[in-house]
């Protein structure tokens, strides 16, 4: 056998494969004719002359009052960042005097998602507001070796941006950027814009069940959120996975077709970065009564209430009182979890700024939710349960001195709580009858 | 037993171990006066006082000062050596045995040229992880002392007065990531591992720029275990990593440390692809060592069975422990070590309360634990240890009195390094080996010259294996472009594998795309994730436990998986045993329960290996009487040569296909045969290469024996070349295949016996050792070249053993093999030879 037949036998006779769908059959080994300005004109861009070579540049525009599913493109522009810094502390005093001059947003399309030196941005995605319409401009890969060109001409894009936004791209697309750039032995010129990263404000607003298993994140991706938050409909859009394959056979083809959809699915991606942020910004800027529902404003809630223990932001009481009025409008909920976590919340905040009284009362509701089996179906209630009678009966013994309603309560809880607390209620039920007990003695001595 | 206390140390430790090594030596076997001594050799290695050079010429006065600050007042010969070599920018291979100082080698060079040039960086290579983490310490405290040096520097008005902060990090999988960052900015020294290098480091080469950028030194510490599978990967591995220092303009000098190997050089040379200087003699000082073989006494002439190596190994270790010396006991497989753990607690118990004088130590164990047993060892606390291999390399347990070693280790080079781990720079100290009955035991037992006398083995590897070297031009084309005449190995150096053709046949599957005068990576996977280092394919069966859930308990390789994960098949973790309920072959996965039986099970395999291509042959001429000539065994006036085909020797490219089609039930202990099965499993084929013995028709007619005699001399002879050719191969069991053609042997390894044997064999049968790994790595050239020995050494243990008619230590048990196995296999090695010789 030759060596190429050799050679051959051993990359066809790996291990099964998993079964994937192919997007394309390899077309023959013909050499690639790439025509820029052929290919410019399919895909309805241009090719730009950099001094380290071409690359081609795609532009579409996004007019004001166009809709994205049933948001104004003109009502997705920012421009509160008091309110942005809410959902990311860590731009507080980043954003320039006299608000932002130019965001932009970022999305990436590359040729792998493992990172490191092979993975390549083959398609760098831009988006801004121009006059209230929203621009993208779409930065293309011809061929390896045309990269440096493409950098040099991003670069140059965004030697005024003083904001980036994208959707996860601290983990993933500013990584690879850097890369890029590393490998071309070039400092990144986007190190040190603020950079607000969508995807985790959206996690702690949308995220279907918070803490809870949703290990493919799925109700967080973009495509989800723009379907349940704006109802966008894609039409004939292509799969992630199918991604990197459309681009390697342009490559091999010379056939920029395949890339279209690529390009849709990128533009459509940064509208839809676009809208969720301003979605996210409006909840921010005008709390519970921005909220589409009690749920909404429990997270709402929680995102006031972390930002309000970051010390970077300023007027962290109003941000205290807006977590406080959500949640009082999710302690409205049907959903029993809802409520329940809503009271706690609040029970929390009274207890913490001594306002016992209002405290217990919120704690007797979270007691009053449900009927205790019913709670027990649901996970998280019966350690709320547990909680609020405990707390009750501190308060009892401690703060109102009814030792009588304390006995009463740690008896109760003693049936819903288990393990360690369990031990810790039956000492305080020890304890309030020593004092009981004490006292009942004391009466009959004084008397 | 009772058990008994151990005193405290006291005393005169050089008297007690002659003591205890006169009681051993004395000791005989109780048949009689004409049995076997039980002690087959006592080599005494006298004491060596030690060699100093000066520093060479341009060593930094900081860093003599630091060493000194170390206690180190001057280099040993070997040290100054490796030194100098650096310094006029040569790649050094020193040979470093046991506590003779190998770090510095190493670390003086490096650090000396990072006080000259803060920018300069190194990167250092250990096998496991273990080891980096155990020089991460002595490093540290080195440019802990350095920085007080420049400090004290910076006081005074000395010529390189600056402020200097030797940063040295380990990086590999335990690294936190958001440490990860900070140590490529900051670390000089960045030690890790060759699977964090394939996977962590190189695909990620553009966020490491300052590091390639500024790389000096590469250190390969331990170079002797890059061998076989492992080293051809390490050698595409290393060939990558000088693409991308090229690509990053720097080319850094190879600085290795190697125990005692025939080949060291050629190894290192053979891994880089760059010469090397070789420094071999060794300046540290060494104690009066003595070396004692111990050969456990035959119980059953007749089987040729021997009394138990560990209950032996037991007696022996407790004869040192006797006399109050500190030993180091090695065993080869876990569970050995559990069962001389337990062995020796129960003769011995320390002071009431105090802790354990006698303790374990393998992989598995926590690595806290790990390091409260080295401590105790280090301050005498612990007064034996048992330990697997885990203990070979280089961690620090000061040193010992004693080094038990209970079986052979495989290799004179670990066998030294075991023995190494007894023995003071200026005491007395001994190293026992007590044989099992395995044939390359009772060869090295019987054969003291050999170990002693002999070079000890090659190290081997193939970096041309097509399946490795495929994967790594996968990832080196993740990496970096190729361009379009760009070699893989070595710049100026032509590779043996026309890299381009690769590249090819990776365009074809879309791996690659070739434009603009390179070819570059056009796949959305990243390749280092689908290679591992440790096997010639990933493509592995996973084991999975389903006593209680599904856990993943362990991972087969491919090939051997349909021999120890079949249906029925008993598999044993740490001494669990587990049951194969179902084997998913294409799947890939084994399902497994817990069980509780008395027997393990030992498969099957017909193995039928056909030649492709004959790379050479005959060479080794051996020519023999003509048929019609009277046989006459004692014959040696033979007429000249003429070199046939098909004769004596020959090496080249072979089809092994097997198939596993039964398996036996194997008692414990006793290794009766309690029960079998049939088993239907999918063929396996794979191409290899081969080395391959012809026995002449001329030989086999003069044998005065009937066919099914010759068949079992022909296969008691395999059996024992291939345990030979393990022994010169310097590899593991598993490493070469075996075959007689016309049918198969494959080998229960476990029991040493034989499995399938071929009905008939040819007029001129074949005896196939092959290279068990797809595409071969490298052991039949070196086996064809090494043939006449071969025979010979085969000769010696066939002859040499006491047996009658055969036993496991040599042709195989009688029982396997046949009544006349023993003597038809020796008639034939005497014909071979004879001819040879002529």
């Amino acid at each position: 056998m030759d060596l190429s037949s050799r050679l051959r036998a051993i990359v066809k006779g790996g291990p099964p494969k998993p079964a994937r769908e192919l997007t394309y059959e390899p077309t023959g080994g013909y050499e690639a004719s790439m025509d820029l300005s052929r290919v410019g004109a399919i895909l309805g861009g241009r090719s730009a002359e950099t001094p380290f070579g071409s690359c081609l540049i795609i532009d579409r525009r996004y007019e004001a009052d166009r809709f994205h599913g049933r948001i104004r493109i003109g009502d997705c522009e920012v421009t509160d960042f008091a309110s942005l810094a809410i959902l990311d502390p860590s731009l507080t005093g980043h954003t320039p005097e006299g608000g932002v001059r130019r965001t932009v947003f970022i999305d990436l399309e590359t040729t792998g998602l493992s990172g490191g030196a092979g993975t390549v941005a083959f398609l760098v995605g831009c988006g801004y507001f121009d006059l209230g319409a929203f621009q993208v401009r779409q930065f293309l890969l011809t061929s390896h070796a045309a990269e440096r060109g493409l950098l040099s001409a991003v670069a140059e894009f965004f030697e005024d941006v003083d904001l980036i936004v994208t959707y996860n791209g601290k983990t993933f697309d500013l990584p690879v950027l850097e890369t890029r750039w590393l490998f071309h032995r070039l400092q990144m010129p986007l190190a040190g814009i603020p950079h607000f990263d969508m995807l985790h404000p959206a996690r702690r607003l949308w995220r279907t069940r918070p803490g809870a298993g949703d290990p493919e994140d799925a109700g967080c991706r973009l495509t989800t959120l723009e379907r349940t938050l704006f109802n966008v409909a894609r039409v004939g859009d292509v799969g992630g996975c199918e991604i990197p394959g459309r681009f390697f056979q342009f490559l091999r083809s010379g056939d920029p077709r395949p890339l279209e959809p690529v390009l849709e699915h990128n533009r459509l991606d940064l509208v839809s970065l676009a809208a969720v942020m301003a979605r996210g910004v409006e909840l921010s800027r005008d709390g519970d009564a921005a909220c589409r529902d009690c749920a909404e404003a429990m997270a709402l809630g929680r995102v006031y209430e972390r930002a309000a223990v970051d010390d970077r932001l300023p007027d962290r009481t109003s941000v205290h009182a807006r977590a406080e009025q959500c949640f009082r409008r999710a302690s409205q909920s049907r959903r029993p979890d809802v409520k329940g976590e809503a009271l706690y919340r609040l029970a929390l905040r009274h207890r913490r700024e001594r306002r016992f009284g209002e405290a217990a009362a919120v704690w007797r509701e979270v007691l009053e939710l449900t009927e205790p089996r019913a709670v027990r179906r649901i996970s998280g209630l019966g350690e709320l349960r547990q909680c609020a009678s405990e707390a009750l009966a501190i308060h009892h013994e401690h703060r109102d001195r009814d030792l009588t309603s304390a006995r009463e309560l740690a008896l109760f809880a003693l049936q819903e709580v288990d393990g360690r607390r369990a031990d810790g209620m039956r000492h305080r039920l020890a304890r309030l009858e020593r004092k009981i007990a004490q006292k009942t003695d004391a009466q009959l001595f004084s008397s | 037993m009772a058990q008994e206390t151990l005193a405290v140390v006291t005393g005169d430790k050089d008297r007690s171990l002659q003591e205890a090594l006169t009681r051993l030596t004395s000791s005989r076997a109780p048949t009689g006066p004409d049995a076997e001594p039980i002690v087959t050799a006592s080599h005494r290695l006298p004491a060596k006082p030690a060699a100093f050079a000066p520093y060479p010429e341009g060593t930094d006065d900081r860093l003599i000062s630091a060493l000194a600050g170390r206690g180190i007042e001057q280099l040993y010969t070997h040290q100054a050596e490796a030194f100098q070599h650096v310094l006029g920018g040569r790649n050094v291979v020193t040979i470093t045995p046991t506590a003779s100082g190998k770090t510095l080698c190493y670390n003086a060079p490096v650090l000396n040229a990072i006080l000259q040039d803060s920018a300069a960086r190194a990167l250092y290579l250990f096998p496991t992880k273990a080891l980096a983490q155990d020089q991460l310490a002595e490093l540290h405290a080195l440019a802990e002392l350095l920085r007080e040096e420049c400090a004290r520097e910076r006081v005074g008005v000395g010529p390189h007065a600056h402020h200097l902060e030797i940063g040295v990090f380990t990086y590999d999988g335990d690294t936190p990531s958001d440490a990860r960052r900070a140590i490529r900015g900051k670390a000089h020294v960045v030690l890790t591992n060759p699977d964090m290098l394939h996977s962590g480091i190189l695909p990620h080469h553009p966020r490491w720029a300052k590091l390639f950028e500024n790389l000096r030194f590469v250190v390969i510490d331990e170079l002797h275990a890059y061998r076989g599978v492992f080293g051809s990967h390490l050698g595409n591995i290393l060939r990558r990593l000088q693409r991308i220092c090229r690509h990053y303009g720097s080319d850094p000098i190879f600085i290795c440390s190697s125990a005692t190997i025939a080949n060291p050089r050629e190894l290192a040379e053979g891994l880089t692809g760059r010469p090397f200087e070789l420094v071999e003699h060794n300046g540290a000082p060494r104690g009066e060592k003595f070396f004692l073989f111990v050969n456990p006494p035959v119980v059953n002439a007749q089987l040729g069975i021997r009394r138990s190596y560990l209950a032996e190994a037991r007696r022996v270790s407790l004869e040192f422990l006797r006399h109050n010396l500190q030993l180091i006991l090695f065993a080869q497989s876990r569970l050995a070590v559990e069962i001389l753990t337990t062995y020796l607690k129960d003769a011995f118990h320390g002071p009431p309360g105090a802790a354990d004088v006698i303790r374990g130590y393998r992989g598995g164990y926590l690595p806290n634990r790990r390091r409260e047993i080295e401590r105790g060892l280090r301050e005498g606390q612990v007064r034996a240890v048992v330990s697997t291999n885990a203990l070979e390399l280089g961690i620090d347990i000061g040193a010992l009195d004693v080094s038990v070693m209970a079986g052979y280790p495989g290799t004179i080079a670990a066998t030294w390094q075991r023995a190494g781990r007894a023995g003071r720079r200026t005491t007395r100290s001994a190293a026992v080996l007590v044989a099992s009955s395995a044939p390359i035991d009772q060869f090295i037992v019987r054969n003291p010259a050999y170990f002693f006398d002999a070079s000890p083995e090659h190290a081997l590897i193939n970096p041309d294996n097509l399946h490795i070297l495929l994967d790594h031009v996968k990832c080196a084309a993740f990496e970096l472009p190729f361009g379009n005449d760009e070699p893989f190995g070595v710049a100026g150096r032509r590779d043996e594998v026309d890299i381009q053709a690769v590249l090819s046949v990776l365009a074809e599957e879309g791996f690659v795309h070739q434009a603009d005068g390179q070819w570059n990576w056009t796949n959305e996977s990243y390749p280092a994730d689908a290679v591992s280092l440790r096997s010639v394919s990933s493509d592995n069966f996973v084991v999975i436990d389903c006593t209680n859930g599904e856990r993943v308990i362990g991972e087969t390789d491919f090939t051997s998986a349909p021999a120890t994960l079949h249906e029925k098949a008993i598999y044993i973790l740490e001494g669990q045993l587990f049951q194969v309920e179902r084997l998913d072959f294409d799947g890939r996965k084994a399902y497994l329960r817990a069980v509780d039986c008395d027997y393990y099970t030992d498969a099957i395999t017909y193995t039928k290996v056909t030649i492709l291509d004959t790379f050479a042959s005959g060479a080794s001429s051996v020519e023999l009487p003509a048929p019609s000539d009277p046989p006459d065994a004692n014959d040696v006036g033979l007429p000249p040569v003429v070199p046939a085909p098909n004769t004596g020797r020959s090496h080249g490219e072979v089809h092994v296909v097997s198939r596993v089609v039964g398996f036996k039930k194997i008692k414990f202990y006793t290794n009766e045969n309690v029960g079998s099965g049939e088993l239907d499993l999918p063929e396996q084929q794979m191409h290899t290469s081969s080395y391959w013995l012809t026995i002449p028709a001329a030989v086999m007619a003069t044998l005065p024996f009937t066919g099914d005699d010759r068949r079992d001399g022909v296969v008691g002879l395999a059996f024992a070349m291939k345990n030979i050719a393990q022994l010169l191969l310097m590899c593991d069991g598993h490493d070469i295949g075996l075959s007689v053609d016309g049918g198969s042997l494959d080998r229960s390894t476990r029991t040493g016996g034989i499995g399938g044997v071929p009905d008939a064999l040819a007029t001129d049968p074949n005896v196939f050792i092959y290279d068990n790994y797809p595409g071969g790595i490298g052991f039949s050239r070196p086996l064809y070249e090494m043939h006449g020995l071969l025979l010979e050494r085969t000769r010696e243990l066939v002859a040499g053993c006491p047996c009658e008619s055969g036993c496991p230590s040599c042709v195989g048990p009688e029982g396997n093999t046949g009544p006349h196995a023993k003597q038809v296999a020796s008639r034939i090695l005497d014909r071979l030879l004879e001819a040879e010789g002529a």
